[in-house]
């Protein structure tokens, strides 16, 4: 680019000096509650720190003042697991079928932009006053897990558009034309390339159903999900265990995005060793 | 093998919505003859192609290979293969396993199948990359890979879809030669779809001119060249000039035409013309000559507004009062004898055997849309 | 030329889509009906009758509360839209047009979306130990000796709930910034500058036109996310201000199930008209198709 031979002005500086404080603004106070969720057992909300311990950790599994955490953990754990596998298969044949035309596409499509923009907790009230009128009981594992697919869905199906923009049809074409049945086209040609996409529709599939908490508080019915649960932390916990949840959930978080660009960077680099005739 | 391989497509119509792409075809391509299809975008070459390859079906018609019916049977199993205009080779997969990718799928184990791909690629010369992903390869190479993926199969038609558009000129031309190689040494059908007329004229045994989902001319590409149909099929495939003119008298089969600006042409062969019809016949452009005088017959006087050295002749367009330039090529010796400048008011003239009547009626510009 | 994959059935898109289809439907499509009809429907506050009544609606309506409510939603939606957008466009005109080794705009470009996948919550719990009382910023003042005093309007204000908004929000502002930006042909720049424009002239008449589909589109996911939070105003600002929603929350834990629907269809209402005026302004649609 022509750009490259202009030298760095005062103009980068100053925007770099932006970016930076931007930076510092996103990730400075998840930094300080991860150092303040270390605090010792007698330490308060802010600093100082009074001593380094694992004790508020501890507490968390200890003490019964948090309630079910450990049983809201394993809820948000196994919804974010079928709320992942759901999303991406859903998402990968609604792309798939995306790239016709069929009747009903074009509202289908503003539904699922709807159930993005429309306030999580109205649509909660919603689908729990339907299972209500219908006789159905509120279930984590149902309504709850409904709630949470009406949010990765859509987000999902945005993705696969972006992922099947460059996946060129002539594939599929070039498969069919050597013989290969539907379904052999679907295993050894669809899937397989569009699989590193596939990885990050189920990384929202995942991330964003462990992280969802406006549709779940009127849906997942008597028992609650961490989101929830860590809600209601917030105005009734006064000890750094807030701060020691939060840690625990953003590691979890931060570990399934890095496993999840792990697994997209280990397939390039398989792809790219086999280019060098490995 | 050439009678298995001979393609009868009888009445075939392709609709999109109300639009023809393909209307009302008749085509007989010989078995094992390497036939060009060209025409501007959008004339339906392509999806000529594709229903002969099954990726599209004919809204109506029938289409036989080696005489078997092959209208509806499926992709694959109809003895066609394609190469796709930009491969389409499998991106995840080696050169290996995209050329072994149909014995995969008809379920051949790993290592026999592997073995006969690499057998393949050794034929296109690329055994050497055989465990290469095709993102490493040169457009050139990529094209040999579709081409043993292609046929591997074993087809009895070949389909080959814009095969050389992708490459640059040099690679092109090279490409050109191996395909005519290839199609000499095995014999099957090949059908190419080009827009460019100096690859079907040099590559073809037959050529089919499409416009507007039609076929205008399907012929030898000397015959297409020579002997055009329509001032379509002159215009787009080169070399001629298109006149206009109404018919004075016949004598025979020969008949004599006056152009607008008073000028009379023989044309030695227009049968079934009757006097007082407005015509149209086409004058090779290699076939004329520069006069200090206007000429009798046979000829014409225009202005020079361009002259463009091509190398081994000169191309020298002259404003006739028409709409429609009239191009001279001149063997550059003569040129260069006498060079003419811009501006200049020249005669030119021609033996009536360069003249040919165009009997079609298609009168489209002929140049290539673009896309 | 077509794209139609010829000999697959006609039926294949159907069969392919039919799940997310059934699962919309079921979950989104059904559910907001439902919200819709239980808007016209009486209710004791015990239980709700199915029969039509314009009473929640009457009662919505002529409250001065409403007013209040949606005017302090506005204001917040307002104040957010602004913060983000300048912040959102600075930062990406930095990524696309100063950062210009490819790996690091993608690197500092996931730097700024990686928050996107983590708790919103505990995002916003982080702000506690930050603005308090006792908190980060009012010792760094103190201790600066700019201030005497701790500041009490950095949390539970309007001022926390603000900056919370621009916390969580701002990244969807930047993303679809970014993306108009990363489309721009830097020859369009070029040429710009070859006619003698100034940097200040190339960012109004080039940039910022060009960036317009990333702008609206980002500022639509902005004024939805603020107008439909209830959770951050509720706790950023202490329980002393409300919105739409957290009033429509508060209705519903006192089980007034149809008032909060009339409040929610109203709510609904005001948003599609902000969103209309944003698509009136920018046609997103054929921009995106580009």
């Amino acid at each position: 680019m022509a750009q490259a031979t202009h030298r760095r002005g005062l103009g980068f500086y100053l925007l770099a000096g932006f970016f930076a404080l931007f930076v510092i603004f996103l990730y400075g106070p998840m930094l300080v509650i991860f150092i303040l969720s270390f605090q010792g057992p007698t330490g308060g909300l802010t600093f100082p720190l009074r001593g380094v311990s694992t004790h508020w950790f501890g507490d968390l599994w200890t003490s019964t003042r948090y309630g079910d955490l450990g049983g809201a953990f394993r809820r948000s754990m196994i919804l974010g697991a079928m709320s992942l596998l759901i999303t991406a298969v859903v998402c990968l044949f609604a792309g798939l079928a995306f790239r016709k035309r069929f009747i009903g596409a074009g509202p289908l499509f503003y539904l699922a932009i709807t159930s993005l923009v429309v306030p999580g907790i109205l649509l909660g009230l919603g689908i729990s006053q339907l299972f209500q009128l219908l006789g159905f009981r509120l279930n984590w594992w149902l309504s709850g897990l409904g709630a949470h697919l009406s949010w990765t869905l859509p987000f999902g199906l945005l993705i696969m558009f972006a992922v099947l923009n460059r996946f060129d049809s002539s594939w599929e074409e070039a498969a069919r034309d050597a013989g290969a049945t539907p379904s052999q086209t679907l295993r050894y040609v669809t899937v397989p390339i569009l699989f590193p996409g596939l990885i990050a529709v189920a990384l929202f599939g995942f991330t964003l159903s462990y992280d969802e908490m406006p549709r779940s508080l009127l849906t997942v019915g008597g028992k609650n999900t961490l989101p929830i649960e860590i809600s209601n932390m917030t105005t009734n916990v006064t000890t750094p265990a807030l701060y020691a949840i939060g840690t625990v959930t953003s590691v979890i978080s931060f570990a399934v995005i890095a496993a999840a660009f792990a697994c997209i960077a280990l397939i390039q680099k398989r792809r790219a060793r086999a280019k060098r005739g490995a | 093998m050439s009678d298995a391989s001979r393609i009868d497509i009888s009445g075939v119509t392709k609709l999109y919505g109300p639009v023809k792409a393909v209307n009302n075809v008749d085509l007989v391509i010989e078995g094992g003859s390497y036939c060009c299809m060209i025409g501007p975008s959008g004339c339906g070459k392509t999806t000529l192609l594709r229903m002969i390859a099954g990726h599209e079906a004919p809204s109506s018609g029938r289409i036989a290979i080696g005489g078997q019916d092959v209208t509806h049977s499926r992709t694959g199993s109809r003895g066609t293969a394609l190469m796709f205009q930009n491969y389409a080779l499998f991106p995840h997969l080696s050169l290996t396993d995209n050329v072994a990718f149909s014995l995969r799928v008809k379920g051949e184990a790993t290592e026999p199948r592997r073995a006969k791909a690499r057998e393949m690629l050794d034929r296109v010369q690329l055994s050497h990359l055989a465990d290469r992903l095709p993102s490493e390869l040169s457009g050139g190479q990529q094209q040999r890979v579709a081409l043993a993926r292609a046929l591997i199969t074993n087809p009895k038609v070949l389909l080959l879809d814009e095969p050389l558009s992708a490459l640059d000129e040099f690679l092109r031309l090279r490409m050109r030669v191996e395909l005519k190689r290839l199609q000499n040494e095995l014999g099957i059908t090949f059908i190419h779809v080009t827009h460019t007329q100096p690859e079907a004229i040099a590559l073809a045994d037959q050529v089919v001119v499409m416009d507007h989902g039609l076929i205008e001319q399907a012929a030898s590409p000397r015959e297409i060249y020579n002997h055009p149909h329509s001032p379509y099929v002159a215009r787009f495939m080169g070399g001629q000039n298109v006149l206009a003119g109404k018919v004075e008298s016949i004598s025979g089969d020969a008949a004599t035409v006056t152009t607008a600006d008073g000028h009379r042409h023989d044309l030695p062969s227009a049968p079934g013309v009757t006097p007082g019809a407005e015509i149209r016949f086409s004058v090779r452009r290699d076939r004329i000559h520069i006069l200090p005088e206007a000429p009798a017959r046979n000829g014409l006087t225009g202005k020079v507004i361009n002259t463009e050295y091509q190398g081994t002749f000169v191309k020298v367009a002259l404003d006739t009062g028409t709409r429609e330039e009239f191009i001279i090529y001149m063997p550059d010796e003569a040129w260069f004898a006498r060079p003419i400048s811009v501006g200049e008011t020249i005669h030119a003239t021609w033996e009536p055997a360069a003249s040919h009547h165009l009997k079609g009626t298609n009168n489209s510009a002929g140049t290539p849309l673009e896309d | 030329m077509s794209r139609s994959s010829g000999r697959s059935s006609p039926l294949t898109p159907y069969l392919q889509v039919a799940p997310l289809a059934l699962i919309m439907l079921a979950m989104v499509g059904i559910p907001l009906i439902t919200v819709l009809l239980l808007s016209f429907w009486q209710s004791d506050g015990i239980s709700i009758y199915p029969e039509f009544t314009w009473a929640n609606y009457q009662q919505v309506l002529t409250s001065p509360v409403t007013l209040t409510l949606f005017l302090n939603t506005l204001k917040y939606a307002g104040l957010t839209l602004i913060a983000t957008l300048l912040i959102g466009f600075t930062c990406s005109y930095f990524l696309v047009f100063h950062v210009r080794n490819l790996k690091w705009q993608i690197g500092l470009f996931l730097l700024c979306t990686i928050p996107f996948w983590t708790s919103n919550v505990i995002r916003m719990v982080s702000w506690i130990p930050f603005l308090g009382r006792e908190g980060v910023f009012n010792q760094a003042l103190i201790s600066a000796g700019v201030i005497d005093q701790p500041l009490d309007i950095l949390l539970y204000s309007d001022f926390a709930v603000v900056l919370t908004y621009i916390h969580l929000f701002t990244l969807f502002m930047i993303v679809p910034i970014f993306n108009s930006m990363a489309k721009i042909n830097p020859n369009l720049i070029e040429a710009a500058r070859d006619a003698g424009a100034s940097g200040w002239q190339i960012l109004w008449t080039v940039i910022v036109p060009l960036s317009r589909t990333g702008i609206a589109l980002g500022a639509i996911f902005v004024v939805t996310l603020v107008m439909g939070d209830f959770f951050v105003v509720r706790v950023m600002s202490g329980g002393q201000s409300a919105s739409v929603v957290s009033a429509m929350k508060n209705q519903i834990d006192q089980l007034f199930y149809p008032e909060a629907a009339a409040m929610a269809v109203l709510l609904i209402v005001v948003v599609l008209l902000m969103v209309s005026a944003i698509l009136r302004i920018v046609d997103i649609r054929s921009e995106l198709a580009k």
